[in-house]
């Protein structure tokens, strides 16, 4: 392996530490700033965004949140990351809520997490009812009703309160104290509360940038309650005083991608496929298909030969694509080496990379002279990994404690301190990572998201027609996040007595098409396959799932 | 109100062929990223906002134009 020299960064123990030190560092470079729906820029510098958060930081600490777990259920935005920075600082832990789960997810999540109390978007406060008071939550919207208070009131009583102090107050926490909890897809149908602390985090986020530079201006999409999103997107920006520009919201992060002029970018294979589609789409609507597809040709062969070639009309199409943005950052799932070798022509540094909630999350990446086709890169250099029986273990200081009030589930996962990821991969003799399959019964999808299979397994299940159920991925050509969420069903046979195939699956899709529409896209169930035989079982009643 | 739906999904993803039936996941093989960008479209052009979750219930075509409707949006 080459010996590319690994970049100077800061690092930091604890988040009262990091709020403390970039406040001072950084006072007056911009620190995050997002765009309205009218395209304005709203920008905060560090001094302003650090001065938000020990408002809010001050009240939790004057009500005693101190030590208690604080929800936050909200899509991406600039409160939610006030909202994390000023709960981890004051000794509290934050419970990062994967929103794109059901109702009831989120409620189990919330409950499992023993959550305090939250801040949230307007949109879930309903949710939250059943689970917590009006006075345990705290609106990100303008208004509140009742008892509930807005973020906005928050800040500004903790404002006062701080101009009240004779000193100001100094909050301190250790480094193995857990900063967060973050939820990921088991194997089962509950989802795993992780335990991140301070140093798991924040070591993370300074090893991501010690190894790969992400220049000034970063452009962070991915929701903030994955670590990827948290760690990789925002809080690796923030380490080294550069710039976070955020999006919360799909609809806008194209817009936002060119209004950014970003240097960089955080993001998951779907979003690379999806530019890599539309670049082929006003190609073919403009009938310049043939001429692009010369274009690459030609650039590909002179790559082989080991010239760079400058083409205008490739540098047009990575403008209009990529705006300003020279390194894209990919995880979450396996980007197709095509893709990556396709933006690689059109002048984009794409460094694949592999994470695990668990691991806070990075633990590989490839760099801009160290890097591999396939590969996900070399470990970082404060991790160890190896392999047994083909699984990939991790230890190293960004390593979970463990899963919340779960000592079972921590004692599966965990060895001598070793975190067994579930995949199935190799390091070759350049120390080069590669996955190649997962030991976990979990489907990935493109933008990164995991899902378990006995989670819809459990749903479904409840259908009374339904006796037996298998889910699985099944690959197909481009439908949502190019996996098929597919069920195999054996009916009741006393249930379905007297009724015709087509009864019985027009009755069992109406169900599943209601548990759909509680699911985002990429969890539908969108193949349903109708069983005559009941599925073959092991020695102990069980599915043998690889036979489905 | 099909034929503005015809237009945007074109402009968007480039897929024709859609009639009331058509379902976005299943037959336009579309994936989360073009449906929030065929949103995108109508919370511009309406000037509203859809939320996310009531997306999730939309699968056919003909689901996407009663929700329009319900907003009180008959024509484009």
């Amino acid at each position: 392996m080459k010996n590319e020299p690994l970049n100077k960064v800061d690092y930091y123990r604890t988040f009262p530490e990091f709020i403390e030190t970039v406040a001072e560092k950084y006072k007056d470079k911009p620190a995050v700033s997002y765009y309205t729906r009218k395209q304005e820029e709203v920008l905060y510098t560090y001094g302003e965004f650090t001065s938000q958060i020990c408002d809010l930081r001050e009240e939790l600490f004057k009500n005693g949140y101190e030590g208690k777990h604080i929800a936050i259920i909200s899509e991406n935005s600039y409160e939610w990351l006030v909202a994390y920075f000023a709960i981890v600082s004051c000794g509290a832990i934050a419970v990062c809520i994967d929103i794109e789960q059901s109702d009831d997810t989120i409620r189990q999540m919330l409950r499992q997490a023993d959550t305090d109390a939250a801040f949230l978007s307007e949109t879930f406060i309903s949710l939250c009812r059943p689970v917590l008071p009006e006075e345990k939550m705290f609106s990100f919207g303008k208004k509140a009703e009742g008892k509930i208070r807005t973020f906005e009131e928050l800040c500004g009583l903790g404002h006062e309160s701080r101009l009240a102090l004779d000193s100001p107050r100094t909050y301190e926490a250790k480094p193995d104290q857990v900063a967060a909890i973050v939820f990921t897809s088991g194997t089962s149908s509950i989802a795993k509360p992780v335990m991140l602390t301070h140093e798991n985090i924040l070591h993370n986020a300074s090893d991501c940038i010690s190894f790969v530079w992400t220049y000034d201006r970063i452009f962070a999409h991915l929701p903030f309650y994955h670590t990827y999103g948290m760690t990789g997107g925002v809080l690796s920006t923030l380490v080294h005083g550069a710039h976070s520009i955020i999006n919360g919201n799909m609809r806008t992060v194209m817009r936002d991608l060119q209004l950014s002029n970003a240097d960089s970018i955080i993001t998951v294979p779907l979003m690379l496929e999806a530019i890599r589609n539309q670049i082929w789409l006003t190609a073919e609507q403009t009938g310049k298909t043939a001429d692009l597809k010369k274009l690459f040709k030609l650039a590909s062969t002179l790559q082989k030969v080991g010239i760079g070639p400058k083409f205008k009309a490739l540098d047009e199409i990575r403008q209009k694509a990529f705006g300003s943005v020279r390194n894209i950052i990919c995880g979450g799932a396996a980007l197709d080496p095509d893709i990556e070798q396709e933006l690689g022509m059109l002048g984009v540094n794409v460094f694949q990379g592999y994470g695990i909630t668990e691991c806070s999350p990075m633990v590989s990446v490839n760099r801009l002279q160290t890097r591999k086709l396939g590969s996900v890169g070399p470990v970082l250099p404060t991790l160890e990994v190896k392999t047994v029986e083909g699984e990939i273990w991790i230890k190293g200081i960004t390593v979970m404690p463990g899963y919340y009030k779960s000592p079972e589930l921590t004692a599966e996962a965990m060895e001598d301190g070793w975190f067994k990821t579930g995949d199935i991969g190799y390091v070759d003799s350049e120390g080069f990572l590669f996955i190649t399959g997962r030991k976990k019964n979990l489907i990935v999808f493109k933008n990164g998201k995991k899902v378990s299979p006995e989670k819809m397994e459990e749903l479904i299940g409840r259908i009374p027609l339904v006796k037996e159920v298998v889910v699985y991925g099944t690959a197909s050509g481009s439908s949502a996040e190019d996996i098929k969420m597919a069920a195999g069903i054996y009916p009741d046979p006393e249930r379905t007595e007297g009724m015709s195939s087509y009864d019985i699956l027009a009755k069992i899709q109406k169900e599943i098409d209601e548990i759909n529409a509680k699911l985002p896209f990429y969890q539908q169930i969108q193949l349903i396959n109708i069983r005559n035989q009941p599925f073959a079982k092991t020695a102990s009643k069980k599915i043998i799932r690889h036979l489905v | 109100m099909l034929e503005f739906f015809q237009k945007v999904i074109f402009q968007v993803t480039g897929k024709k062929n859609v009639t009331y039936d058509t379902d976005f996941i299943k037959d336009l093989e579309l994936n989360s990223f073009d449906i929030m960008n065929i949103i995108s479209v109508f919370e511009d052009h309406f000037d509203i906002t859809i939320s996310t979750r009531d997306v999730w219930q939309l699968h056919q075509v003909k689901d996407a134009i009663a929700y329009m409707r319900r907003l009180g949006i008959e024509e484009p």
